[in-house]
């Protein structure tokens, strides 16, 4: 009778900790029970050119669930939760390298050279540099921001097309293979010291209302482009037509696609961005009014309603997509559309989804997550560091890609939109470094210098490729 | 005398401040700043080097046009003013190290070997040791015994003056101007090759030769070449599933009719000559054959002919001798029978069709189709020739990319030294320990050491303590061990 009862009342303090990694657990299996014999499906676990696909499935799930127990281990400062953590970071990063593995042998050339085999390396470098800055450096808040972001990267290759191509002539040079590491090691590098950015500017006291802020501007900035491009004037969403027995996008022109306008899909997307704007007018309102305390409730449930209208654009989107294919009376015939074919706005949306999220629970969470964070100066320090191992990187990945264009097609530099924007990032972190070693630059205002820095390396990376013409056309 | 001296320095300032401002630090950061946003303005806004022929005139409003033309921004990297802030980017940097150099240089030629207790207790980290029963001279032996083994060998010049001197990576301090010069190298290299060096291109249909390379861009001018280039073959190999895998050109390079180099070239394998460079660029096929050699065999008044004919699209070949000739009409190197239609799927000779004509004087025109690789029909013929094909060679050109950079070495010594100097700038840091034997506040002898970092306090710090740790139980032990001996006596 004593024994159950003690039994209970154990029961009933089941920590936070406790009850998160249960929750993890069963959801990871329930993921993984439901996805396994789709993805083993009728040619088995091995089979088929894409095998590795499978595995990076599995990390995916894993990478998630050490994404939520990094955060909760983070916010509700658990330091057995950061162990899970860490054991689910491990296991993903090893599916991730046989992912990789994989396809190497099933294409016969290193996965240095589509977008698709690009994000593969560059999320395995995110979470290996996690590892040895957890290993070196003791920092157990980093994964919070890095395993997202991976587990985004993840998320995003489910959708990218991922058929093996033989190497086009350029491509065949270990050039390829030299730049392309270079790069992606440099974007890596650039991502951590990002992500250090963030832990500072929470360890330094930035409200978290402020960071309420910048996730509606950030939500502002991905509807709004969203809105601006893909939504036409009778409320339809653009998505570029695919054709299933190709795996390709239909084109009607060099680059460009056909467009299926999706009927009234365009309103969520309109709402959202509306919304977004009110909370961030009302954010604004709070911090610069002088009853702050009036406004507060209006701005959290605002930012809130903005989240739950982005949950339910995202699956009106899903259900759309999966209702085609949809009929276009000017080719009198049925198009099929994938989120494949808009791996810009799919990215958009998980990444804006993701951080309304992390704002919240930032919000939250602010003390407890603030007071388990190493102190500002060593963060500081570690965001310079990350930055001067990476700026050497992004210069040989240039001098390289030089070299390589000069071998190629007989010029160094010919002001192609890719080279520029690396140009422009390498001008960007050449000014930081000049701050920091010439002027002092601390604290802040270098904080803010790497998460600007990060936004130019992403648009670099994938800005250029999606919305800009070029050479570097096949990435 | 007074007024002009005043006249004089006054008069000097004022250069002396516009060059400060020209390679203040504030200013390079300007023109890095604008010098992205205009990269930025020349990404988005579509440029007329990379533009199809009127492409800019659909997209953009005429008032548009002609405003961004007026700015240049339609070819932001080659208007004057974007060169203008690369040469003003180039002057700052130039001035910045001219500036500051003296002063690192002075670091660097003559660094500080001895230290007094002052200087040494100024420094960011330092450690005081006890001598313990140790004589100066014995307690500095010991140290350096004790460094040496740690990797940090002390000077030896400044141990013979009684002084512990150790330094690692002197070099960094220079790092900084490594760099920049390196950069300065590299715009020299690029100036080099916009004045003297030059781009083209070069078409060349197999078997022929040139020396002549056609402008890249459309106002330009031919150039012609001191030597001539001879492409005897080009090609494409494929994959399994008929995609590119490699396209190859054989080239040779004469002088005065003499073959002086050969070379098949590949992508990224170019040919060099005379500094002249030739890049596979393109490979057309024109889908007709260059030479088709056929045999021809028909029976005249009971005797057996056979005649065999090298055709050539357009020109008519004898056939026998009653003036009699074949003509080559059509060629599909590669054919399909869809129902009746007949199509081409490839511009390589798999499976040909061959259309000839023979005109008969006096008799006319008649035809016959000739499909060599092709078992399934027989196709029409009434010519009362039967024809076989004995080789084919298509007509096929290589478009190669020339271009001639005089300027690429400097280009390329530059990036060297831009790798080594950043490595040596960011990856190391320079770093001094100082040590002598001096007293601490109770004036009892003690050894003082002090380090300084150039950079990266933190591992330096670790560092510091580390050598300082073996240091002091270096000499502990001993006179511990010395202790336990006089014990024992």
């Amino acid at each position: 009778m004593e024994k159950a009862m003690t039994q209970t009342t154990e029961h009933g303090r089941l920590s936070a900790a406790s009850w998160t990694s249960l929750i993890v657990s069963v959801g990871s299996f329930t993921l993984l029970a439901i996805s396994v014999p789709h993805l083993i499906g009728d040619e088995g676990w091995l089979s088929g050119e894409t095998a590795g696909e499978k595995f990076l499935f599995v990390a995916l799930i894993a990478y998630l669930g050490a994404s939520v127990l990094y955060g909760t281990s983070v916010a509700w400062r658990q330091t057995d939760l950061y162990e899970r953590a860490r054991w689910f970071a491990c296991g993903g990063l090893m599916l991730h390298t046989v992912a990789i593995l994989a396809r190497w042998s099933s294409s016969g050339h290193a996965p240095l050279s589509d977008i698709y085999e690009m994000v593969l390396v560059f999320s395995w470098a995110i979470v290996v540099f996690n590892t040895v800055a957890e290993w070196k450096l003791k920092l157990p808040a980093l994964g919070a921001i890095t395993l997202p972001i991976a587990a985004l990267a993840l998320i995003l290759m489910q959708v990218l097309p991922n058929e093996i191509h033989p190497l086009v002539p350029a491509l065949q040079s270990t050039w390829l293979q030299i730049h392309v590491t270079l790069a992606m090691l440099s974007y890596a590098g650039f991502t951590i010291s990002f992500a250090l950015a963030l832990l500072y500017l929470i360890k330094d006291g930035v409200a978290p209302q402020s960071f309420l802020g910048w996730c509606s501007a950030l939500v502002i900035g991905v509807y709004g482009t969203i809105v601006a491009t893909s939504v036409n004037g009778s409320m339809a969403l653009l998505l570029a037509a695919w054709d299933p027995a190709a795996r390709a996008k239909v084109m009607v022109g060099p680059r460009q696609p056909l467009m299926v306008p999706l009927d009234s899909l365009g309103w969520p997307f309109v709402i959202v961005l509306v919304l977004a704007l009110g909370s961030l007018i009302l954010n604004l309102a709070m911090r610069f009014s002088d009853f702050p305390k009036r406004w507060e409730h209006f701005a959290k449930g605002s930012f809130l309603a903005t989240l739950a209208t982005q949950v339910a654009a995202m699956a009106l989107l899903l259900v759309k997509v999966n209702n085609g294919p949809y009929y276009l009376p000017q080719y009198s015939e049925g198009f099929e559309v994938r989120l494949a074919n808009s791996p810009f706005l799919l990215a958009g949306v998980a990444t804006a989804w993701i951080a309304s999220f992390a704002g919240l629970v930032l919000d939250w969470k602010y003390n407890s997550i603030s007071a388990y964070l190493p102190s500002r100066d060593s963060l500081d320090n570690l965001i310079y560091r990350t930055v001067a191992i990476s700026f050497p990187l992004l210069t040989f990945m240039i001098i390289a890609g030089a070299y390589w264009a000069n071998r190629t097609w007989g010029a160094y530099w010919s002001w192609d939109p890719k080279e520029d924007w690396a140009l422009i990032t390498w001008l960007t972190y050449a000014g930081y470094l000049h701050m920091r070693l010439t002027r002092g630059w601390r604290g802040r205002r270098s904080a803010y210098f790497a998460i600007l820095g990060f936004g130019i390396v992403m648009f670099t990376f994938f800005g250029v490729t999606y919305l800009l013409p070029g050479l570097h056309a096949y990435a | 005398m007074h007024k002009t001296e005043y006249y004089m320095t006054n008069c000097h300032s004022g250069l002396d401040k516009f060059l400060q401002f020209f390679g203040s630090l504030r200013f390079g950061l300007w023109l890095l700043g604008l010098l992205s946003t205009a990269m930025i303005l020349g990404t988005f806004i579509l440029q007329r080097p990379m533009a199809q022929e009127g492409q800019i005139e659909q997209i953009y409003a005429p008032q548009v046009v002609s405003l961004l033309n007026a700015l240049g921004l339609f070819d932001v990297f080659h208007t004057w003013w974007f060169i203008l802030l690369l040469g003003f980017l180039g002057a700052n940097i130039t001035l910045a190290s001219i500036e500051r150099f003296p002063q690192v240089w002075r670091l660097y030629a003559r660094p500080h070997f001895l230290a007094d207790a002052a200087f040494i207790r100024a420094l960011p980290f330092q450690r005081e040791i006890p001598l313990g029963p140790h004589t100066p001279q014995k307690a500095l032996g010991l140290a350096t015994i004790q460094l040496v083994r740690s990797g940090c060998p002390p000077r030896r010049e400044t141990l013979l003056k009684g002084a512990l001197y150790v330094e690692k990576h002197r070099l960094v301090r220079l790092a900084p101007y490594i760099v920049h010069s390196s950069l300065l190298i590299i715009f020299a290299g690029a100036m080099i090759d916009s004045k003297r060096g030059y781009k083209g291109f070069v078409s060349l249909r197999a078997g022929t030769s040139t020396d002549v390379i056609e402008p890249l861009t459309t106002p330009g001018a031919n150039r012609r070449l001191d030597f001539s280039l001879r492409c005897d073959a080009t090609g494409m190999d494929a994959y399994s599933d008929g995609s590119p895998r490699q396209y190859w050109s054989q080239l040779a390079v004469l002088e005065n009719g003499r073959v002086v180099a050969q070379k098949r070239i590949y992508v990224n394998d170019p040919l060099t000559y005379k500094g002249v460079r030739f890049f596979q660029a393109s490979y057309t096929p024109s889908g007709m054959p260059r030479k088709l050699v056929m045999e021809g065999s028909w029976t005249e008044n009971g005797v057996e002919h056979r005649q065999v004919l090298t055709l050539v699209p357009g020109q008519p070949v004898p056939l026998g001798d009653q003036g009699a000739a074949v003509a080559l009409i059509d060629f599909l190197p590669d054919f399909v029978l869809q129902g009746n239609e007949i199509s081409n799927r490839s511009m390589e000779p798999r499976n040909p069709a061959i259309h000839l004509q023979v005109e008969r004087p006096g008799i006319g025109v008649s035809n016959a189709w000739i499909m060599p690789r092709s078992t399934e029909f027989t196709p029409p013929n009434d010519t009362g020739v039967s024809f076989r094909m004995v080789s084919v060679e298509m007509d096929v050109s290589t478009g190669l990319q020339v271009a001639h950079e005089p300027g690429q070495w400097l280009i390329w010594i530059g990036c060297l030294l831009l790798t080594a100097g950043l490595m040596m700038a960011l990856y190391l840091s320079h770093i001094r320990i100082w040590g002598i034997v001096s007293e601490n506040r109770k004036g009892q002898p003690v050894l003082l050491l002090g380090g300084q970092p150039s950079k990266y306090r933190e591992s330096f710090e670790q560092r510091f303590h580390e050598l300082s740790g073996a240091v002091e139980s270096a000499l502990a032990t001993v006179s511990a061990a010395k202790k336990e001996n006089q014990q024992a006596a």
